[in-house]
């Protein structure tokens, strides 16, 4: 199977207590020595506890992170991101299609008609329909922004999306219903998912292999099966056990 | 509170809207010459023929306020334009990058306020020379410090936000998110800081006037005709009341609309 992101032997440092005049600042690691590929079609999840990495990893790979060794390799265009909370991830003074055509027109490359016809076809992929593109995100119901949040990674047809918790802040019926049009783009578009979640339901459900972190580190990484059957390390058995 | 924003809302549109009108009138036309003088009708009462009477050299005193405020008006609009677009400038690069040009520009910007505005456009003036474009000149460059705080402000708010990392990882580039997707969220801040800088810059002016380092004979403006009219208190106050009822309406216009606008928030 191809690969689409390889993550070799990450290091990555975060500065701690900075002074203006220059005083001792300590340097903290953060992630320690993190290895692991994602292939093409293929959700990985990763779950482990507050404090444990997790966002500074999908900063590292996103190319935020500035003080880190170790090599990532992208083999596709740069990867989108879907954030946990979808009341602040959307710019409230401008419309659902102003969101969307910027991000074409960040990526250039495209004349306005057809910018305008791409943004009502992501619309209805993501069940909600041309007629949204004049709607504020203040108008828009939590599950509706969600949509809206996925139709802004989607659109520049990205190979890697990362979706840092993008349905703990929704209720229970209204994930589902997330979920299942997570699932379906990427069945659509061939994605490739970096998924982020403390909730080990939902990576049951939409994973094939899960990375569990503990303080920096990749303790395991299996299959979904594997994992939820056959847990090796003591931190996977102790998530588990805390889930059911 | 809704209704109440928008009474002040209705009150100060209305309000403003009558004295631009007024001021718009006044560049083409107005009853009389504001400069002529006529040594027959020195000081006559408000009449029919001399709304709001005439001054100690017989010119009509509704012309010259309405001259005036003209005046006033265009000298307060360019100061605001000079402060909240250096302000927008400033503040913004400020707030969005932060680091050591942050630092530095926010103590220059402090000290400036730290000193008293007045005896900075004093010395401007001093040293400029009296004038039209040096008292716009130097009000502007007074009024850029308070832009540039609240736009540094908004925009380091709205930096962490996440529809601003978001455009980020798209991989907009730093004018874009600054003026496409930051500035419009500060828009209704800027607005209310627009209409006090307004009301600022008309007071100010005034004051300079007042002193005699603004704007110079023959020519009118609030702030000198106020100055003269001081003289005449006793005998001829409506000199005094006339132009002061100017300087008022011009300002509670635009407060009231200010005052809306936040409420509004």
């Amino acid at each position: 199977m191809e690969s689409i992101l390889e993550v070799r032997h990450l290091n990555s440092y975060y500065q701690e207590g900075r002074s203006l005049f220059g005083g001792r600042s300590k340097r903290r690691q953060v992630l320690h020595d993190v290895s692991f590929t994602i292939n093409s079609g293929e959700t990985v999840g990763l779950v482990g506890e507050s404090g444990s990495g997790k966002t500074t990893l999908c900063r590292a790979v996103l190319g935020l992170l500035k003080d880190y060794d170790g090599e990532i390799i992208h083999h596709s265009q740069h990867p989108q991101m879907v954030f946990q909370d979808p009341f602040s991830s959307l710019n409230p003074v401008r419309s659902v299609g102003w969101i969307l055509e910027e991000a074409l027109k960040i990526q250039g490359g495209r004349s306005s008609p057809e910018r305008k016809a791409l943004v009502n076809e992501v619309l209805n992929q993501v069940g909600l329909g041309p007629e949204y593109a004049d709607r504020l995100p203040g108008d828009l119901s939590g599950g509706q922004r969600q949509r809206v949040s996925i139709a802004a990674a989607v659109i520049t047809r990205p190979k890697l999306i990362i979706a840092d918790e993008p349905v703990s802040a929704l209720d229970v019926t209204i994930q589902a219903q997330i979920l299942r049009l997570l699932y379906s783009l990427k069945k659509q578009y061939e994605l490739s998912y970096l998924f982020i979640s403390h909730d080990l339901n939902v990576i049951y459900q939409i994973c094939d292999r899960v990375l569990v972190m503990q303080q920096g580190v990749i303790v395991e990484q299996n299959s979904v099966e594997d994992i939820f059957e056959h847990p090796q390390h003591p931190y996977t058995k102790q998530l588990l056990k805390a889930a059911q | 509170m809704k209704k109440r924003a928008d009474a002040f809302l209705f009150a100060g549109g209305a309000i403003s809207f009558i004295m631009v009108c007024v001021i718009v009138m006044g560049w083409f036309w107005t009853p009389y010459d504001p400069t002529a003088m006529d040594a027959g009708a020195k000081f006559s009462h408000p009449s029919l023929q001399h709304l709001l009477g005439t001054d100690n050299f017989g010119r009509d005193i509704f012309s010259r306020v309405v001259d005036g405020a003209g005046t006033s008006f265009v000298i307060a609009l360019c100061v605001v334009a000079i402060g909240c677009v250096a302000g927008i400038i400033i503040g913004s690069l400020c707030g969005y990058y932060g680091g050591l040009p942050d630092l530095i520009l926010t103590r220059v910007c402090d000290s400036i306020t730290a000193f008293p505005a007045f005896l900075l456009a004093l010395v401007i003036v001093t040293v400029a020379g009296p004038g039209t474009e040096n008292i716009i000149l130097a009000l502007g460059i007074l009024f850029i410090p308070s832009f540039a705080r609240i736009v540094r402000s908004e925009f380091a708010r709205c930096r962490e936000l996440n529809y601003i990392k978001s455009a980020k990882i798209m991989g907009a580039g730093g004018f874009r998110i600054m003026f496409r997707h930051i500035l419009p969220n500060t828009l209704p801040v800027l607005f209310s800081a627009v209409t006090i800088g307004f009301n600022n810059a008309v007071l100010s002016e005034a004051s300079m006037s007042f002193l005699g380092i603004g704007i110079q004979p023959p020519y009118a403006s609030l702030g000198s005709m106020l100055s003269d009219s001081q003289s005449f208190l006793y005998s001829a106050p409506w000199y005094a009341l006339g132009t002061g009822g100017a300087i008022v309406l011009l300002i509670l216009g635009f407060s009231l609309l200010g005052e809306g606008l936040q409420l509004k928030r």
